[in-house]
């Protein structure tokens, strides 16, 4: 797994940073459930395109749709240091299960 | 793909818009006095659609650029005195209340800012006591982007003109949407912009300047006419229009009047106010908060609403990206109103219309939103 570009959504009001970061394949389960590692995952399988969403507490928020080459994370705060350690993360081998939740 | 972001663009596009965009782009440019030689003058036949949709007599003062950034910052810089004191409204876009802001902090201007969003909209008696000798201007946003309210429009401007104060009128959203009649307001200053539902080209708008409104020019440079000057001639619309014009997108904004007045501002209305009815019917009895305004007062067709437990971004986010549904989330440029509506910083999700849209995409979007109701 490979991150292939990181780019700046939107520098918001509070601080917050939003960064799109692209990967080299589709999102599939398995790699959500090893984003999930770094912190607590919610999964909505309901949707057209299933939905997830990782919170690590005072650290950033993960969202993305399974099947789409990137995803959208919400640096609450000092984003260079969080983002180096999630590209480690992703970098590193797929991970664990998911359990589902929602509908 | 789905699209109910037209309060932001406008799209699709009628056809006859590309194709006058096309034709243009495809003919000899200009001639020595800036005419189009391959047929009408692009910028005359502009000036005259303009007219006539707002029923204005005097197509020389009908400024054309780039929108209505541009044309509320010439209105702006170029009204005001080195003093004054501005009234605004917390309905407006950022377009006004950044260049107003700005003066603020400069120390150029003092600012008074009106509630807007209660049922009856501005308060004309609270704007009237806000009224000084030094008042010099008062903006106010005709339809709001993030609620689909229209204010009443005679009621503000007796007030302006009873104190020969100029009202500059952001008809960005309502242009198109709602009839706009600014016939006999001398003291009326409307910005509008050409993309969203006068169906032109992004970067077209303009400003009709009433005759009792003097504008100083705020850009300096070529006007194709009287170049010995070193000033601006003195000539409008040209002293107000430096530059080279968009004569493309100009020509493909005179299409997209055309293809408004020929469809009917109020048919076109029609057609999104049964979407907003459509999609409003199913928001709040499904536990969704609407913050926009009834169908029946909303031709712009803009529907607003939050969901407990779900930031606005995620339902964009899904809607986008697991739907195709495309739509806005956020403050929407247009911060202080969500201050009244009680959803800031978070913002709305907002659905806008265009009488391009089916019920059957509305439908879409209904699915997609009974989903996420059904996500705990």
């Amino acid at each position: 797994m490979k991150v292939l570009q990181i780019r700046t959504v939107e520098v918001c009001l509070d601080g917050t940073v939003i960064r799109e970061i692209r990967i080299d394949r589709t999102i599939t389960r398995e790699f959500i459930g090893h984003l999930g590692d770094t912190g607590l995952l919610e999964y909505f399988p309901a949707f057209a395109r299933p939905f997830f969403r990782i919170t690590r507490a005072g650290a950033y928020v993960i969202k993305g749709v399974e099947g789409e080459e990137t995803f959208r994370v919400v640096y609450l705060s000092d984003y260079e240091t969080q983002e180096e350690l999630l590209r480690k993360h992703i970098e590193s081998l797929p991970g664990s299960e998911i359990s589902e939740i929602g509908p | 793909m789905i699209y109910f972001n037209n309060a932001a663009t406008s799209y699709p596009k009628p056809p006859p818009v590309t194709a006058a965009v096309l034709q243009n782009i495809e003919g000899v440019p200009v001639s020595i006095y800036r005419e189009n030689v391959t047929g009408m003058n692009v910028l005359d036949g502009c000036r005259g659609a303009v007219t006539d949709l707002f029923h204005f007599k005097d197509p020389e003062r009908v400024v054309l650029c780039s929108g209505a950034t541009e044309a509320i910052n010439m209105a702006v810089f170029g009204i005001l005195p080195e003093r004054g004191h501005v009234i605004t409204t917390t309905n407006e876009h950022n377009a006004i209340l950044r260049p107003l802001f700005h003066l603020e902090d400069r120390g150029a201007i003092t600012l008074d800012v009106l509630p807007a969003t209660s049922p009856g909209g501005i308060s004309c008696p609270d704007l009237e006591q806000k009224i000084r000798d030094d008042t010099c201007l008062i903006a106010v946003n005709h339809a709001s982007n993030v609620t689909g309210q229209v204010q009443s429009l005679d009621p503000i401007y007796e007030v302006c003109a009873s104190h020969e104060i100029p009202l500059l009128l952001d008809v960005s959203q309502s242009a198109g949407s709602t009839g706009i009649d600014l016939s006999g307001r001398p003291y009326l200053v409307a910005a509008f912009t050409g993309h969203k539902s006068l169906f032109g080209p992004p970067g077209t708008g303009g400003l009709v300047v009433g005759e009792s409104v003097r504008i100083i020019p705020w850009k300096f440079g070529g006007t194709g006419i009287r170049s010995e000057l070193r000033s601006m001639p003195d000539l409008r619309p040209s002293s107000l229009e430096p530059g080279t014009p968009n004569y493309p997108g100009i020509a493909g904004l005179c299409a997209g009047i055309a293809f408004v007045v020929e469809q009917g501002v109020e048919n076109l209305s029609k057609i999104r106010m049964e979407l907003v009815r459509h999609l409003a019917g199913y928001l709040g009895p499904a536990g969704y908060s609407v913050h926009s305004v009834d169908a029946d007062e909303n031709p712009c067709g803009i529907v607003s609403f939050c969901r407990k437990g779900w930031s606005c971004e995620d339902i964009g986010y899904v809607l986008n990206h697991s739907y195709d549904i495309r739509l806005r989330t956020g403050l929407h440029c247009a911060p202080l109103i969500h201050k009244d509506l009680g959803t800031y910083p978070d913002g709305t999700v907002r659905v806008s219309f265009s009488p391009f849209n089916t019920h059957e995409e509305v439908d879409t979007l209904i699915e997609a939103l009974e989903t996420i109701r059904g996500c705990k």
